[in-house]
């Protein structure tokens, strides 16, 4: 056979080999299915409402709270110092520098509990590390945070604690979504800025 | 010539090597922004399910065999951390109607949808005790005197 001919069927093959590649390769999930099972059933994935609510209070600035929900469902209101990242467009190439880094812990949170835990397992599975979840979404930092009620008589300190924290990240919440829109946006555009900043973005 | 001969050999290990992946079910393969255009619509309620003609295999995926009432006889228990057992996955495949997962924690049965559909189970869904669980339930009042300190 002509080398030519050989050639060709060489590279005839190679095409056969591109076609059976996945489409989009770096979209594909890295992890394995079991390793990612695995790691679906570690409760470490899992923040409760105090905990972010103390993050809050404190403006730590190792956490990004990462809200999921519609925009409109975000300017309504949404936990003080969240980034928006709606979950339809969770892949968009715009957010992968706030869901693919090793810098901060981003923790997701959407009004219930499914979207935040699919979109956990989608960024686990996309082998992203340091993303977590805020339990039970908004729903429940309602419930805990903005709806808190202390009934009783006597208070141990323990419960003060958690009281003041609730207390503190209640005002926090009802200061920054009590904003007119336009101040609101200003807020948001600033804090957008100032991350991308962080990352190196050069907007 | 020897050349070719080399380029030929190389070219086997090559095809060998895409074979072996292509048919390994240890891999994910699936493009994971299906996975987000999927998650708009993979919820069926209760009341749904009542009133679905279509024929679904239940599947309590929760460590323990929960009963609940709306029990299909179609029902079948595989904990999560035994979902990608061989036999469990043989199941899931040879069901031909709608597979729906279901656990007393929605967090735990989201997780698995996602891991079926990446594996190209397209027919499975989340059964949810709610009829919108990810609607949010309270009003926020604004307070209009605030102000930021």
């Amino acid at each position: 056979m002509n080398a030519r001919i050989k050639l060709s069927v060489v590279l005839m093959g190679a095409g056969l080999i591109l076609a059976f590649l996945p489409y989009n390769a770096s979209k594909t999930f890295q992890m394995k299915p079991d390793e990612l099972v695995a790691e679906a059933l570690n409760n470490e994935i899992y923040f409760s409402v105090d905990q972010v609510a103390r993050f809050v209070n404190n403006e730590d600035s190792a956490i990004r709270i990462v809200d999921l929900r519609s925009r409109e469902e975000f300017l309504e209101c949404n936990i003080p110092g969240s980034v928006n990242i709606p979950f339809n467009d969770f892949l968009n190439p715009d957010w992968e520098g706030y869901i693919n880094q090793k810098t901060v812990k981003n923790i997701f949170y959407g009004n219930g509990e499914e979207t935040a835990n699919v979109a956990w397992t989608i960024a686990t599975g996309l082998g992203y590390e340091n993303n977590f979840v805020m339990k039970g979404g908004m729903n429940e930092w309602y419930k805990t945070v903005m709806l808190s009620n202390f009934e009783g008589d006597r208070i141990t300190p323990r419960e003060n604690a958690l009281f003041e924290t609730r207390l503190k990240a209640r005002r926090l919440f009802t200061q920054l979504n009590s904003l007119p829109d336009s101040l609101k946006m200003q807020f948001l555009e600033a804090k957008r800025l100032e991350e991308s900043q962080l990352d190196g973005g050069c907007e | 010539m020897k050349g070719i001969r080399l380029f030929l050999v190389f070219f086997v290990v090559l095809v060998v090597l895409v074979i072996v992946r292509t048919t390994n079910k240890n891999l994910f393969k699936n493009d994971a922004s299906g996975a987000v255009q999927a998650a708009q619509k993979n919820l069926v309620s209760v009341s749904q399910l009542k009133n679905s003609a279509g024929s679904f295999l239940l599947v309590s995926i929760d460590p323990e065999p929960v009963s609940h009432p709306f029990a299909a006889e179609n029902t079948i228990h595989i904990p999560f951390e035994k979902l990608l057992e061989k036999d469990n996955r043989k199941k899931l495949q040879n069901e031909k109607g709608g597979i729906l997962l279901y656990s007393t924690n929605l967090a735990l049965s989201s997780k698995a949808w996602v891991i079926l559909n990446q594996l190209k189970f397209s027919n499975v869904y989340i059964l949810s005790e709610e009829e919108n669980p990810e609607e949010f339930k309270y009003t926020f009042q604004p307070e209009p005197s605030i102000r930021l300190e």
